[in-house]
């Protein structure tokens, strides 16, 4: 057998592992898409196909009885705006640690770090108490507050803004432009890859999350978010997984949609060109 | 165009803290600083052109820093125009920099990175672009103001950089080592580009460079400095003729000063100058500043440039031996080996075919030089025993 060979098979192996883990991965997708066009005798049947794509009756059923509009605009709000806080605290803090020098800076740096290694779930009862006591319980801010704040995303962008020379900085700011005008003038449209990504990143996390708001809008069905709003969905009649389904595909629309519109600024910007060579 | 007067700056940094202090704590308490500059006294005139210049680490850039306002001042005073200028940010001083790595904005167009400076403080289209388009025309940027600074050379890069600095029309130019990152040919050629550029815009300039050649094309005046300590402050001819002291004088002139120690003698009431096996009668010239010395036999180091070394003339005085003969175009840079030391040559010396002639390896050559052109200096303190007869 050649060696040229021989890496034309190695190739054919990897590329059907990685369809065969592809498809693992997408298939709950796809039966869950499928099975929401199916009725609910359909469901019971092992077939994967429905017998009509036609048949939009799940869709219906839960945009009425599950109010389903109302949680999507619910989270939709909680998930942008809270992003949008998110970035801009992280922003901010990162800039700080990248471009200034203070005493303690390491310390405090790694102070936020050591947060990403407390498990969310922890923290679950004293950010209710927390939350109830600023009478946040069954707002938007009451579900957003608690993830203003991402370590993760500091420590992302700090280590971005860090490749941005120092002298960038110095030369705007003899042009007249402040640490908020460099930001927005200069850092960020250099660094939007990065901005970007982690703006999407945190939007599908906060459109995703459940645990938190379930707690946080608990006697305030209104207020729910979509993911929250989805599991009640079975509850209106037993086991009509369908409906489920239904639902599903609807709450992924949004996120769909905001990921295809921010791809196209996910391309690669970087600093060519800024400097010397 | 403006007067640049700084009264005893000084600038002192705190010892940089150690990454792992953070975990083990230092045994000494971190009370250690680096002073940067030493007390800096001097005043830069309207429309001058200084250059500072010195080895890395010698305060140069850490001075242009501070009269850009980028660098706090731990202690004296720095006026720009007569005005202190000690806690104004550096947006209000009117001064402009040209930064070593360049730093033009990567996302900006050519055109928009020299707009970005006049932008905020002028708000008139049409003068923004008047003034952009008078920019790009005097560096000849015109065809590249929809580039982006990746789609440039090196020197058009260059060029942008100074040209975001020139459209402001700043009372005070900074330059930060410009040229340091281009190669040989755009050097010269962005070198002289600066010289025509300085006749035609009004600024006080004010240009870092270890280079010494740029330092002595550029500048009207020179500030030789050396860890944190002006050396010497003098015009490019003061600065290489009359050096002040043994660091001027090795630093500055390519190849570099020759350095021999040897002793002036007093005999018979005339002062000698005793190198080697060799006696020559010192003129004048030193006798006066020697008398006041005391005793009759002073240490002396005795500096003499290449280009003063004659070899194998007529009055040949010392016999060396050739270790490396370079050669530098019309003239040969030879480096010889007398009493121990190096001594080196610039040499024209042509050979039958009118090519600058090139010496064997270890071959006998003779050298001489006047001794007019010798520089003494004191073998202890370094100074030149010229300057500190006649400055005190």
């Amino acid at each position: 057998m050649t060696h040229r060979r021989k890496e034309q098979i190695e190739e054919i192996v990897v590329s059907l592992v990685a369809i065969a883990l592809g498809l693992v991965i997408i298939f709950p997708l796809i039966y869950c898409f499928l099975s929401s066009f199916k009725t609910p005798s359909e469901f019971l049947d092992p077939k994967l196909l429905p017998s009509s794509f036609l048949n939009l009756d799940n869709y219906k059923a839960a945009l009425e009885r599950g109010n389903l509009l109302r949680y999507i605009l619910n989270s939709f709000v909680i998930a942008f705006l809270g992003s949008a806080i998110r970035l801009i605290f992280s922003i901010l803090a990162a800039y700080v640690f990248a471009f200034y020098d203070f005493k303690g800076k390491n310390v405090v740096f790694f102070m936020i770090l050591g947060t990403m290694m407390i498990p969310s779930d922890v923290l679950l009862a004293t950010n209710y108490l927390t939350v109830s006591r600023l009478h946040l319980l069954n707002t938007y801010m009451g579900v957003m507050v608690v993830s203003f704040v991402s370590a993760s995303a500091t420590f992302m962008l700090r280590q971005r803004f860090k490749t941005i020379p120092r002298d960038m900085r110095e030369a705007a700011s003899m042009d007249g432009y402040g640490d908020i005008w460099f930001i927005l003038r200069v850092l960020l449209p250099i660094t939007r890859p990065v901005v970007t990504t982690l703006f999407v990143q945190s939007f599908i996390s906060l459109w995703n999350s459940y645990l938190w708001p379930l707690i946080a809008t608990a006697s305030s069905p209104e207020m729910r978010t979509v993911m929250v709003g989805i599991t009640r969905l079975n509850s209106w009649e037993d086991e009509n997984y369908q409906l489920v389904m239904a639902g599903v595909v609807i709450s992924l629309i949004p996120s769909i949609i905001l990921f295809l519109i921010m791809r196209r600024s996910l391309r690669k910007g970087g600093l060519e060109g800024s400097l010397v060579g | 165009m403006a007067t640049i007067t700084f009264d005893k700056v000084r600038k002192v940094y705190p010892l940089p803290s150690h990454p792992t202090s953070l975990f083990h704590r230092r045994k000494e308490k971190d009370e250690g600083e680096v002073v940067a500059v030493k007390d800096f006294s001097m005043e830069i005139k309207d429309n001058e052109f200084v250059v500072l210049v010195g080895p890395s680490g010698c305060g140069k850039s850490t001075t242009l820093r501070m009269i850009a306002g980028l660098e706090d001042i731990t202690s004296g005073s720095l006026y720009i125009d007569g005005v202190l200028v000690n806690d104004v940010e550096p947006k209000d001083r009117d001064t402009a920099m040209v930064f070593q790595n360049y730093a033009l904005y990567p996302h900006m167009s050519v055109y928009d990175n020299m707009a970005f400076a006049i932008r905020k403080r002028n708000k008139d289209k049409a003068e923004v672009d008047k003034a952009v388009r008078e920019a790009a025309e005097i560096l000849g940027l015109t065809h590249f103001l929809d580039r982006k600074p990746k789609e440039l050379s090196g020197g058009q890069r260059q060029r942008v950089a100074i040209g975001r600095a020139i459209v402001r029309k700043p009372k005070v130019m900074l330059m930060d080592e410009p040229l340091s990152n281009l190669d040989a040919k755009l050097r010269n050629q962005m070198r002289s580009e600066i010289l025509s550029l300085r006749k035609r815009i009004d600024a006080t300039f004010v240009y870092v460079t270890h280079d010494q050649t740029e330092a002595m094309t550029l500048g009207d005046r020179i500030v030789v400095m050396k860890d944190g300590e002006v050396q010497q402050i003098g015009t490019p001819d003061e600065i290489f003729s009359f050096p002040r002291n043994l660091f001027v004088a090795t630093f500055i002139g390519t190849p570099e000063m020759n350095i021999m120690v040897g002793d002036a003698v007093k005999d018979d009431g005339k002062w000698f100058l005793l190198l080697g096996s060799r006696r020559f009668p010192l003129g004048n010239r030193f006798s006066s500043f020697l008398e006041g010395k005391g005793g009759n036999i002073i240490r002396v180091k005795v500096g003499i440039r290449p280009e003063d070394v004659k070899i194998n003339t007529k009055e040949d005085t010392f016999h060396g031996s050739v270790l490396v003969s370079e050669r530098l175009g019309s003239s040969i840079s030879l480096h010889m080996e007398w009493n121990g030391r190096e001594v080196v040559a610039l040499t024209e010396e042509k050979d039958e075919n009118h090519v600058a002639k090139v010496f064997d390896r270890d071959e006998k050559v003779s050298f001489s030089f006047s001794v007019e052109d010798i520089h003494l200096f004191d073998a202890t303190t370094d100074g030149n025993l010229l300057w500190e007869e006649n400055n005190g």
